[in-house]
């Protein structure tokens, strides 16, 4: 007896900390996600392809539950990005052309998906608290967010201790190889800032704009002639719209599919003369798997692993 | 301000100085100018210059990084990514707003026409985490990245689309954008 208790002894306080650890990171999370939408900032950050990196400035204002932002480059071509809650405004003075893009209606993507799906974000992930380090000369806490099986990627963030914005995040493999980099060199957080900081330093007059007519209409799932025989685990289909590609006429149907973190959107296209191939490219980080499915082109496209947008495609199937 | 930039730039800049010396970047042509330059010198002194990354702020940053503890160090290029790196700077530069792809013919240019695939083995590795909860029923794919145009400028339509709907990029909220802004022409990447 006298055993026993000492093995649940032990057996708990080894479950202990592991677990007040899981909820020390779940908390920071919501803080981070809290602080992105609504803190002031602006600094200078770098963003690490592969072995390519570049320098950006970002000056972020949230105002009345509204994002304004504005992005540019610091070093190479100096391109734009301007946003609001509707509008996206592309500048790309090199090519002497810009985009004005109308933003989708966040309230039937993911509404609040970090906070409001929790749960269902541990069930596919292991989320653990790291170590604190000093990043832009703040002191950042660090968090992990590793994928349960291969079918994800997994990230590894670190949030600013003061406010939880986040000042670095790596997104890695599932053997912890990193993919992707970003790291604020210079931050300040809850300055003002003006509406002349959010104006393009590119005169709009001066580039060829090409504009969003409208944004993507939803359709309710139940109404979609598609559906998915067996997904990866934790994947479940969240959105289904038909929208216009650019420089087409033709509607496609757009599902978008989650495990809570990762997303996976799968195109159905009407194709006059529909191509027999199969194909899977990548493109980084990104994976697309494309085939054909009773005379209509299918392509599941995704920040996930090969093995994610290939089992995805292969699921599709028309409703019987 | 040269002088504050040069300050600046060595990390010894306080931080309303620092904040006002960037506030200026945006305004003063100038002094962005100098920006580059001084980093030009910087890694020239310590022979740090190469084709392949530009010769600014970045390369220091990116030298810390680089020093990381071991599993956080930039992944070294696979050879499916060296393969797929052109197709990646396009499709990538192009992500949520970009639009040059729809409006242009792609960055990279093909001379084939034909849809054989270079093909490229790409091994998707067990999770170190926990291997007996669920692995990849296939250990191995073959991604066959497909040189046919019309098929990747295709594919690069509708990773414009699905950024939109990417819920890592709501995390950090950043990460298309900075794809876009930060994008390069196929010939300043590295192969």
């Amino acid at each position: 007896m006298k055993l026993v208790l000492q093995f649940l002894l032990l057996a708990g306080l080894l479950w202990m900390p592991l677990s007040w650890a899981d909820e020390k990171a779940m908390d920071f999370l919501k803080r981070m996600n809290y602080a992105a939408g609504n803190l002031n900032y602006d600094g200078i950050f770098v963003h690490i392809d592969g072995h390519t990196v570049d320098t950006l400035r970002v000056i972020h204002k949230a105002e009345n539950n509204t994002v304004l932002e504005r992005l540019y480059a610091l070093n190479g071509n100096p391109r734009e990005v301007i946003r609001d809650a509707e509008n996206v405004w592309c500048f790309m003075p090199e090519r002497k052309m810009g985009h004005a893009g109308m933003r989708s209606d966040k309230k039937t993507g993911f509404p609040g998906f970090m906070v409001n799906n929790l749960k269902d974000l541990e069930k596919n992930y292991i989320l653990s608290s790291g170590d604190e380090e000093r990043i832009a000369n703040r002191q950042a806490a660090s968090l992990k967010i590793l994928p349960r099986d291969a079918y994800r990627y997994g990230y590894q963030l670190w949030g600013d201790i003061e406010t939880g914005l986040l000042l670095k995040s790596a997104l890695i493999d599932a053997s912890s190889n990193v993919i992707e980099q970003y790291m604020f060199a210079f931050i300040d957080i809850g300055g003002e800032i003006s509406d002349t900081e959010l104006q393009p330093i590119t005169r709009m007059d001066k580039l060829e704009w090409s504009n969003d007519k409208s944004p993507p209409s939803n359709t309710p799932i139940s109404e979609s002639s598609w559906q998915f025989d067996s997904l990866p685990a934790g994947y479940h289909l969240v959105n289904v719209m038909r929208r216009s590609m650019p420089m087409s006429n033709n509607q496609i149907e757009h599902m978008v599919l989650s495990d809570g973190l990762a997303g996976v959107s799968v195109f159905i296209q009407q194709v006059e003369t529909p191509s027999t191939d199969v194909s899977l490219d990548s493109m980084g980080a990104v994976h697309a798997y494309t085939r054909i499915v009773d005379g209509r082109l299918v392509t599941a496209i995704g920040e996930v692993p090969a093995a994610a947008v290939k089992m995805i495609g292969n699921s599709l199937a028309k409703k019987h | 301000m040269r002088e504050r930039l040069s300050v600046f730039l060595d990390g010894e800049l306080g931080h309303a100085e620092s904040l006002k010396l960037i506030k200026q970047l945006d305004s003063d042509l100038e002094l962005r100018g100098c920006w580059q330059r001084y980093h030009l010198y910087g890694s020239a002194l310590r022979d740090e210059l190469t084709p392949v990354l530009s010769a600014d702020f970045s390369q220091r940053v990116s030298d810390v990084l680089a020093n990381e503890p071991v599993q956080f160090a930039p992944a070294k290029m696979t050879k499916k990514r060296r393969i797929v790196g052109p197709v990646a700077g396009f499709a990538v530069a192009a992500s949520l707003v970009g639009i040059a792809i729809l409006l242009q013919k792609p960055a990279i240019q093909n001379t084939e026409d034909t849809p054989v695939p270079s093909v490229a083995e790409v091994t998707i590795p067990l999770s170190p985490i926990e291997k007996s909860v669920e692995t990849s029923p296939e250990s191995t794919l073959i991604v066959s990245n497909s040189k046919n145009e019309n098929i990747r400028e295709r594919i690069n339509q509708l990773l414009v689309e699905h950024n939109e709907y990417n819920p890592a990029s709501d995390m950090t909220g950043l990460m298309p954008y900075a794809r876009f802004v930060g994008y390069k022409p196929q010939t300043e990447r590295s192969e």
